[in-house]
């Protein structure tokens, strides 16, 4: 049973549906490992169901419903497309499952695999890996960091964090995550902006990239 | 209270421990009175055609003024018809044991609203994922039973015209109008951590979070 949970404004800006995609895929992830939240949802979604009903009623125009029912009709009498299963939430991105992803290293025992990148570059979706005992570099973030764990599990200067946990740091937060010692740990990650990396080389990279990318902010406080 | 004539009004006795009390006891029960529940269910078990037209005059006009809150006004019928259609598609998934009748529809009209606004092009940020899997609706979990269901929303009915209106505006706001609060925090020109404590108050009125709970991470 997972320990680190969204909180509840992230709960309820996924259950009113004003969460990005991204950050409602990692919440969706979440919810598949953890019970309570799926229950908070529930209740969220109950308030989302009574601020329907309370508003007020709009007028409709005249033929709308008939203009519903001609576009049932056309589905009705079209051979019925089979009900998708409700697949795994990676699984198009990972149909052979975590073991068969090629990873790109990044770092001493520290991997990543790209899912998705936003056209600019700035938001990124991936899955990392810190093989068991391995150590990420020290890091903040330009942005939010969103983290995931799918399999075993790291520790950091805040926490332990297990199969199912839902992290989120931001960006003055520095961490140096550290896989617990028994398993690879596999985390999904979203990031809404780079890393920004911390320590002597690091800062030395950092003003490489700055360069490159001069419309990055320092690290929000 | 502010409450359609579409839908039940429950008793208002406050003085009344809500979990204590059967909600399916007496005529003034959630679920006897709740006149969406048995329609869905026409729809899904006899594809009910009268059922649905009673569906439609109880739920479009309220679709229609979520969506134009929402800022899609010149879209508002066109989500309507999408809901409406995903209403009789999806009504066999529909479970009184695992979701009362407005959370339902609720989750139906939201991921609605969201696939629209991802085919217009107006989503920030995209991904492959379909809507439907990033939030998937009520009844992929297991059931809590109808009983249950009863009591959350008739909590959430009972004290939501009780809640001060300046909670109920940051509530309203990120539900109806899609503004994080972050952006509700801005608009009202009042710190983060103020909107995140008016909110945090009012769902724990609404009993939406629990009190005893401690505070997430
Ligand atoms: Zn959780």
């Amino acid at each position: 049973m997972s320990q680190h949970h969204p909180s509840d404004d992230i709960l309820m800006e996924y259950a009113a549906g004003c969460a990005s995609t991204h950050l409602a895929l990692c919440v969706a992830v979440h919810l598949q490992y953890c019970p309570r939240c799926r229950a908070d949802i529930q209740r969220f979604n109950a308030l989302g169901g009574e601020m329907l009903q309370q508003l007020p009623q709009e007028d409709l125009s005249e033929a709308l419903f008939e203009r519903i029912m001609l576009r049932i009709d056309l589905e009705e009498s079209a051979p019925a497309t089979p009900q998708k299963p409700v697949e795994d939430l990676l699984q198009r991105w990972l149909p052979d499952g975590l073991n068969a992803v090629s990873w790109r290293k990044q770092w001493f025992k520290v991997y990543e695999y790209v899912l998705e990148v936003s056209r600019k570059g700035r938001q990124r979706l991936s899955l990392q890996k810190i093989s068991a005992g391995g150590r990420a570099p020290l890091h903040g973030h330009y942005g939010q960091e969103v983290t995931v764990v799918l399999q075993g599990g790291f520790s950091d200067e805040l926490g332990v964090y297990e199969e199912g946990d839902f992290v989120i740091r931001s960006g003055d937060q520095r961490h140096r995550p550290r896989a617990l010692e028994n398993e690879d740990c596999i985390c999904l990650a979203y990031l809404d902006a780079p890393v920004c990396l911390a320590g002597p080389i690091g800062r030395w990279i950092e003003r490489f990239r700055r360069l490159f990318m001069p419309d990055l902010n320092a690290p929000a406080s | 209270m502010q409450v359609s004539n579409n839908v039940i009004v429950l008793p208002i006795n406050r003085k009344m421990d809500p979990n204590q009390q059967d909600p399916d006891a007496g005529e003034d029960s959630a679920s006897s009175k709740d006149v969406l529940t048995p329609l869905i269910e026409a729809v899904a078990a006899q594809r009910d055609r009268d059922a649905f037209r009673q569906l439609f005059q109880a739920f479009a006009p309220k679709v229609k003024a979520y969506a134009i809150k929402q800022g899609m006004l010149e879209h508002a019928e066109e989500l309507v018809q999408e809901v409406m259609v995903n209403v009789w598609r999806r009504a066999a998934q529909f479970d009184r044991e695992k979701a009362a009748a407005s959370t339902w529809l609720f989750a139906i009209a939201r991921n609605a609203r969201i696939d629209l606004l991802r085919k217009l092009g107006r989503s920030s940020q995209e991904t492959q994922v379909e809507t439907d899997y990033l939030w998937s609706l009520p009844g992929s979990d297991e059931p809590t039973g109808a009983f249950q269901q009863a009591v959350i929303v008739r909590n959430i009915r009972q004290s939501l015209g009780d809640l001060p209106q300046e909670q109920r505006d940051v509530i309203a706001k990120v539900y109806l109008e899609d503004k994080s609060h972050q952006r509700v925090a801005e608009e009202l020109s009042l710190p983060l951590g103020t909107v995140k404590s008016r909110v945090r108050l009012a769902l724990q009125k609404l009993k939406v979070i629990l009190q005893e709970r401690e505070k997430a991470v």
